[in-house]
């Protein structure tokens, strides 16, 4: 099977403390991988790199076979949900959605509405992103990670405080995406039980990471 | 490109609209305040007279509006959604081009605008007794002031709205480095003030920013003074770029 995304002996660190000592993985696409750890254990870190976020100190990064920082700054794509992204507050989810979209301009309004009705996102909801709640970011961030076909998604503590119908909601998605033969990442310490969802589960533990 | 311009000027149409509606009624306000006031030889002198607060206030009227932008899509980590679908190049280029047309436009229209309404007041233009015949020939290109006075007063505003879009990019590249909004909005006017302070007590008054702003003050045989002042600018700017492309800081500050 195709490797999408390759790393090797990629070290990273933040002010002398390291955060990832030599990691070295190879995932193949259409696989649902899930990244384990403790908080701080450099999990976002990890995502963040992939993406092209963050440099490695040492080591190389290949997404699609383009060298991160060499043949491509930032690997496009690719879907992000990075817990520390936000939106404009002052706008509502619909128009943050379209956006976001026209940045690419490749999907239409039609489009982002089927994806909001997919997160269970109202898309005539007038609430503000100010507003949300932590559930309804939540589900933003995930549509926005998706709604373009991305080939590759990073989620990084998606099922932070969402309940239980959610939950399975995002899971359904999830299962979708892989069935569309998309590479998915995925991190959290709330859901432990979505790992039975993953083909492959790699924990990090001070620095290092092993398969589990 | 033109989706990230559309992109781009949806977000800063609304702050723009309302600055230049600001803009506008500060120079028509200065006009009328002018028109009642003095006695002027020509209805050109009610305009130019009329320039004296937006010359003093443009840096302000123009970074406001145009430069939180980045910096709020900076704080919030935002701008991070866009690199994985457009080239950081492109998004900051598509950004930097919205910004100096917005900037030329909050200066190029009020102006024009109040050219056009000073030609109402022909009828208030008293030719003093003591008329100076050659007083116009000490302008810079005085003919085309005297017989196309419009033209002129066209031409006069697109190069103040080229200042104004430098003034712009002064802001914009405070967006991007910069991590206090304040300061980012009001450090191209304290660049305006202390280099208006800095020229005038080295003798120099009219290489100023200010007095670019008035190209009618330029004579025949300095009119390259004109430049002087927006090349400080760039300069300034440049040096800026420059000091943060040395400490390698970022923009995408992860």
């Amino acid at each position: 099977m195709e490797k999408i995304i390759e790393l090797s002996n990629v070290n990273k660190s933040f002010s002398k403390k390291l955060i990832l000592n030599n990691i070295s993985l190879s995932i193949s696409s259409g696989k649902i991988v899930g990244l384990q750890g403790d908080n701080a254990s450099g999990k976002t870190v990890l995502l963040k790199l992939i993406c092209g976020l963050c440099r490695p100190n040492s080591g190389e990064i290949f997404v699609e076979g383009k060298k991160i920082g060499k043949e491509v700054d930032f690997p496009h794509n690719i879907g992000i949900a990075i817990k520390d992204f936000k939106f404009p507050e002052y706008l509502t989810g619909l128009e943050i959605l379209e956006n976001i979209s026209m940045i690419k301009n490749r999907i239409t309004k039609s489009d982002i509405i089927s994806i909001m009705n997919l997160v269970g996102l109202d898309y005539k909801d007038l609430t503000l992103y100010k507003n949300f709640s932590l559930g309804m970011k939540q589900r933003l961030n995930l549509a926005q990670a998706i709604m373009e076909n991305q080939n590759i998604i990073l989620l990084d503590e998606i099922f932070n405080g969402i309940d239980d119908e959610t939950y399975c909601q995002f899971l359904n998605i999830l299962k979708k995406l892989k069935s569309e033969n998309r590479t998915i990442i995925l991190t959290t310490h709330v859901r432990l039980d979505v790992y039975n969802l993953c083909d492959i589960i790699y924990k990090i533990n001070n620095g290092s990471i092993e398969n589990i | 490109m033109l989706n990230l311009i559309k992109l781009e000027t949806n977000k800063i149409f609304k702050p723009v609209v309302i600055s230049l509606i600001i803009t506008t009624l500060v120079t028509l306000g200065s006009l009328i305040n002018v028109v009642y006031k003095y006695s002027v030889p020509n209805t050109f002198e009610f305009w130019n007279i009329s320039l004296d607060y937006i010359s003093m206030l443009f840096p302000v009227l123009v970074v406001c509006p145009i430069c939180w932008v980045m910096y709020y899509e900076r704080k919030n980590n935002f701008i991070n959604y866009t690199f994985s679908r457009v080239s950081k190049k492109r998004y900051l280029f598509s950004k930097w081009l919205v910004c100096i047309l917005g900037s030329f436009m909050i200066i190029f229209i009020p102006m024009l605008l109040s050219g056009m309404i000073s030609f109402l007041f022909s009828n208030n233009v008293v030719q003093p007794k003591s008329y100076e015949p050659n007083f116009y020939t000490t302008l810079f290109m005085p003919d085309f002031l005297m017989n196309h006075t419009f033209l002129y007063i066209f031409f006069h505003c697109i190069w103040d709205g080229i200042l104004a879009m430098i003034i712009g990019t002064m802001g914009f590249v405070f967006s991007l480095y910069l991590e206090n909004i304040l300061v980012i909005l009001t450090a191209p006017f304290i660049y305006f003030i202390l280099e208006n302070f800095i020229m005038s007590t080295f003798g120099m008054p009219k290489q100023r920013l200010l007095s670019s702003f008035y190209i009618n003050t330029m004579t025949d045989t300095n009119a390259l003074n004109l430049l002087v002042g927006p090349i400080l600018a760039i300069l300034f700017i440049f040096i800026f770029l420059m000091y943060f492309k040395i400490s390698k800081k970022k923009i995408y500050d992860i």
